[in-house]
This record gives structure tokens, sequence and C-alpha cells, in this order.
């Protein structure tokens, strides 16, 4: 599985790709495979966003979003890793912005059964909703699974979207168990960020 | 919206449209404005958070209902300066305007400045020589001295006159030496 650290250089103008040096919470999510080394004549690459998004569903899922969603998609990424920066807990600083939804329950390769509470990010005002795991062994991991729009009418958190979570999760700790979780090359490659988690 | 059955082409698509929304976004002055209101909002918020007062302490302190102190962290509304500055004297902080090129990076906040990632901490004096290479673990000394006496005595100067503007993180280390 490969990974990607989300970082506030992704929505910068210049755009970054580089893995962040401060010491708060790293937040990471899944990506669908590396970046191009190289284009079709052997040149190397220079990574715009659109490369990195065309990887990581967490950002190109949000290129569906409506303009409204996705406007307040970035200012919710905004806010969450400036506040990842701090190394605070979340609803130290979000309040009202953070709140769980829902623990989902996960089988390590050694068959152990693990129980994991969803962190949702969102503002009341607004629909989208970030789902993310954290964990805080030695360094402080945040694992963002994936953004959704919740519907008008409801209140509570989707099933289907706590169903994704856990597959997510699922997923990553099984690269985690086999050895197969990957930070992507340009952020660092297979042993660039390991002893984070 | 699950994108594990989606074509090849609509992922390609939907990634072009979010680069191509995010750079016209970064563009827009009043996406800029709202995000510079959060930024604010987020950096009082981490101070309250840091000062270990509950909000309602923070709230009686600066003469604010708790309601409204909430809304002024969370970035929804406008802070005034006057806003601002009550917040800040009652976590015992004060606030100055720092100006900065809009290629440059950001000022860091105090909670910035105590520990990052992949950096050796710095710790000299300028008006001391530096101490032989032995007295040091390899990497510091590595880190330290293979700068020329006059650049680090050129940063240090530049630290001191402006500490907001810190990006190597050697203020605090020249304060405690």
């Amino acid at each position: 599985m490969y990974l990607l650290e989300v970082h506030d250089g992704l929505f910068k103008d210049p755009f970054q790709l580089e893995a962040s040096t401060h010491a708060g919470w790293t937040l990471i999510t899944p990506c669908t495979a590396d970046l191009p080394n190289a284009d079709p004549s052997g040149n190397k690459i220079a990574y715009r966003l659109n490369d990195v998004a065309l990887v990581c569903p967490l950002l190109y899922e949000a290129g569906e979003f409506g303009i409204k969603d996705y406007r307040n998609f970035l200012l919710l990424m905004d806010t969450i890793i400036k506040t990842a920066q701090s190394g605070l807990e979340w609803p130290d600083v979000l309040y009202k912005a953070v709140h769980t939804g829902g623990d989902v329950s996960v089988k390590r390769l050694n068959g152990k059964q693990e129980s994991h509470s969803i962190i949702q990010f969102g503002k009341k005002k607004t629909l989208v909703r970030i789902h993310a795991f954290t964990a805080a062994a030695g360094r402080k991991l945040a694992f963002v699974s994936h953004v959704y729009v919740k519907p008008h009418n409801s209140d509570k958190t989707p099933a289907s979207e706590q169903k994704r979570s856990k597959r997510n999760l699922q997923e990553f700790l099984d690269a985690l168990d086999n050895k197969t979780a990957q930070f992507i090359d340009s952020q660092g490659g297979r042993n660039g960020f390991l002893n984070l988690v | 919206m699950d994108s594990s059955i989606w074509s090849e082409e609509r992922k390609q698509n939907a990634a072009n449209r979010f680069a191509n929304r995010t750079q016209q976004l970064l563009k827009d002055s009043y996406f800029r404005s709202e995000k510079r209101r959060i930024k604010t909002g987020l950096d009082l918020a981490v101070a309250v958070a840091e000062s270990k007062l509950t909000r309602q302490d923070v709230a009686d302190r600066a003469g604010m209902k708790l309601s409204l102190l909430s809304r002024q962290l969370s970035g929804d509304v406008n802070l005034t300066l006057d806003s601002i500055g009550r917040i800040c004297e009652a976590i015992g902080y004060e606030f100055d305007m720092v100006l900065r090129r809009a290629t440059e990076r950001e000022a860091r906040q105090p909670w910035q400045q105590r520990h990052v990632r992949g950096t050796y901490t710095l710790t000299f004096d300028r008006n001391s020589t530096p101490p032989a290479k032995t007295q040091l673990p390899l990497e510091k000394s590595r880190t330290s001295y293979k700068t020329p006496p006059c650049l680090w005595q050129e940063r240090a100067r530049y630290v001191e006159t402006s500490p907001a503007n810190d990006h190597y993180g050697m203020h605090e280390q020249l304060l405690e030496a």
C-alpha cells in the first residue's frame, strides 16, 4: 500500500511535495500507486498537483464535489493540517469541529481483534466530513481514511462511510503487518517513515 | 462516493478538476481571506489549549461570553484587533503584526519553535568561541561548526532582532544561552 503524507505544501502555490518537518501529528492517507519517476521519453518529472491527485483518492474524489463542498473540503483540510502541527489533542483545539464517528473492529495478522474509534472532522454548517484514525506510539500518526459529503437529511454518520473507513483501516493495518506499506518515493519511499508507525 | 469502481478516465478528470480548482481558489481573494481568518482563529485556539486554562476561564478573563469566544476561535467570525488582544492577554500572551513577503515562510508560533523534526539543536553563544569538536557528538559538531562563523553570527543577530521570523529555530537556544 502506498501512502502520502498530507501537508500544507500540497495546497500551496507553488505546490510542494516533501515530508513536513514539524513534530505534531503526521497525517497520512492511502494512495493507489507511486508517482511515475519519468515521463514516456525518460525525462525526470517535475510533479504537479494533478500527478499527486491522480494517485490519491482523498484528493481526486473531492474533484467531483460541488464547488461549495469543494471549498469547504479545502478549508477543512487546512484546519486539520494546521491543528496537526501543534501536536495537541484534536478536541482541545477544534472543539466541536471534531467528534467520534463510531467504532470499528479490525483483525490484525496475529489474529488479534482491535477496536478503533473514527475521528470525524467537520463543521456543523458544512456537510463535508473527513474520517481519520489516530495512534500515538512514539510519534503521533493520523491515518486519514477518506472524505465524504454528509446527506442533508441525516445527523448520523452513514453506515456505508463507517464501512469504508473500516475497510481502509483494515487494508492499512494489513499492509503494516505484511511490511508492504510504503510512502511514495518522493516522500521517503519504502523505509522513509515506517518508524512512524 | 467510493472511487474503487471508477474508470481511469474518470479518475483522471477528477484529479485534473481538483488541481485546477485548487489553483483557482488559491488566487481568489475571498478564499484567501477566509483561510487567513481560520488560521488566526486556529493559532489562538492552539494558544488557548496550550495555556491549560478552560475556555470558560479564558472567556471570563477576556470579558466575553463563552459562545462568542468559541465562534472566534473557530474562525467563523472576522476577528477584531481588540478581540485578539483580549484573548491574548487572558492567556498571558501579547501579539505583534509581523509582515513578510508573500513568497517567504510564515512566521512560526511559540509552539512551532520547540521541536522540529530533522534539525539539530544549535547551542552556542555568539560571544564565546566554539568548544572543541571532541566535546560534542559527531552530528552536532558537523551541523554547528562547519558553518562559517560570520554566517552564524549574522543569523544570530537576525534572530535576536526578529524572533517572530526565526526560521532557524535558534531564538530559544540564544535565550537559554
